[in-house]
């Protein structure tokens, strides 16, 4: 019950997945360069590839694993996060829920899912499975991503995990007398 | 009365001249959805003007990251705005970068405010400011909102409010 109605209050995860929309018509060349690099980077987590798909000149804007802030990272500095995330979420899987294409940059919504197998956001396995959102937006020049820009829904995540934030155990307790 | 007239042409170009400058737009094409979608911005998000609520929002609504439990509908905006509004009075959003494709548009945000009034519902205010990045997808159907794809960093702000992951606790790592 509590859980339940931790994810009432906190969870802004994705309800479940259902095949892509695209609005790519005039942009097929980047959209598949992002659905090749969609499965080979964050499907298979093929760390090696990194640099057929990202420019030695990519600016991060994400703040998650893979930047922090605007910074300049080369191909090998995001290796880590999905060697990282192979390791210790074998099973996650991302589902492309919408993506669409304006001039040079591809946006990508997807539904996260996977299984709490190893640490994550610097927090000891739960065993529990999560389903969550995030979204990516890339820009590509000669077939590369030069630019990134994207989030993901940390704190559904986090609540259906049951890492949670003090203010959210303090609501519960509220939540729970009434 | 070419006095007048002049005044209310600078009064018209006041009004549908958005106020909210954006860093990069991509919206070739879809100007008019682009409008719209400023609109909405400058005068529900950033305005909180609730009696416009209508004027942009369709009234089936769907939010596909709603919290579970919340209404959807135009009352899901109201609650929105109106939370956000009690729990951050001073919160202003940016526009980062807007891009436009078939009948969607997507804005990448920076939000920066100070949690000044109570949060969620009722634990005392931090204080404390935050800013962090917020990605939002709208569809439009009849030039207003009829769906909305949403998340963010909202655990950044969380934490730049100075709340703390926890570890499992051993009840809950039972389970």
């Amino acid at each position: 019950m509590r859980s339940i109605m931790l994810a009432a209050i906190l969870s802004f995860a994705a309800v479940g997945a259902s095949a892509t929309e695209t609005h790519c018509q005039g942009n097929e060349k980047n959209l598949e360069t992002y659905l090749k690099m969609h499965d080979v980077l964050f499907m298979q987590r093929d760390a090696e590839r990194a640099g057929e798909y990202y420019a030695p000149e990519f600016i991060s804007h994400n703040s998650d694993e893979g930047g922090g802030g605007i910074v300049k990272m080369k191909p090998d500095d995001l290796k880590p996060m999905w060697i990282n995330s192979k390791k210790n979420q074998p099973d996650r899987v991302l589902i492309n829920d919408v993506i669409l294409c304006a001039g040079d940059v591809v946006v990508a919504r997807v539904t996260m899912t996977g299984t709490h197998t190893g640490p994550m956001f610097g927090m000891p396995a739960t065993g529990k499975k999560y389903s969550t959102s995030a979204t990516d937006i890339y820009r590509f020049k000669d077939g590369k991503v030069v630019e990134r820009w994207g989030n993901n829904d940390g704190i559904g995540m986090l609540s259906q995990l049951g890492l949670l934030l003090p203010f959210a155990q303090a609501q519960a307790a509220r939540a729970e007398k009434k | 009365m070419p006095k007048l007239s002049k005044a209310a042409i600078a009064l018209c170009t006041l009004f549908t001249v958005p106020l909210a400058q954006a860093g990069e737009v991509q919206c070739k094409g879809n100007e008019a959805m682009l409008q719209r979608y400023l609109g909405m911005f400058d005068n529900v998000f950033n305005g909180r003007k609730m009696e416009l609520i209508d004027e942009y929002t369709a009234p089936d609504f769907f939010s596909h990251d709603s919290a579970p439990g919340n209404p959807q509908g135009r009352e899901a905006i109201r609650l929105l705005v109106t939370n956000m509004a009690k729990s951050f009075p001073k919160r202003h959003l940016t526009n980062d970068l807007i891009i436009c494709g078939g009948d969607l548009v997507v804005a990448y945000q920076t939000v920066e405010g100070t949690n000044d009034g109570p949060l969620f519902g009722g634990l005392p205010p931090t204080g404390k400011s935050f800013n962090f990045k917020w990605i939002d997808i709208y569809r439009f159907k009849d030039d207003k909102v009829a769906e909305r794809w949403g998340a963010g960093d909202a655990l950044g702000m969380m934490q730049q409010m100075g709340f703390k992951l926890v570890p499992p606790q051993p009840a809950e790592a039972a389970k």
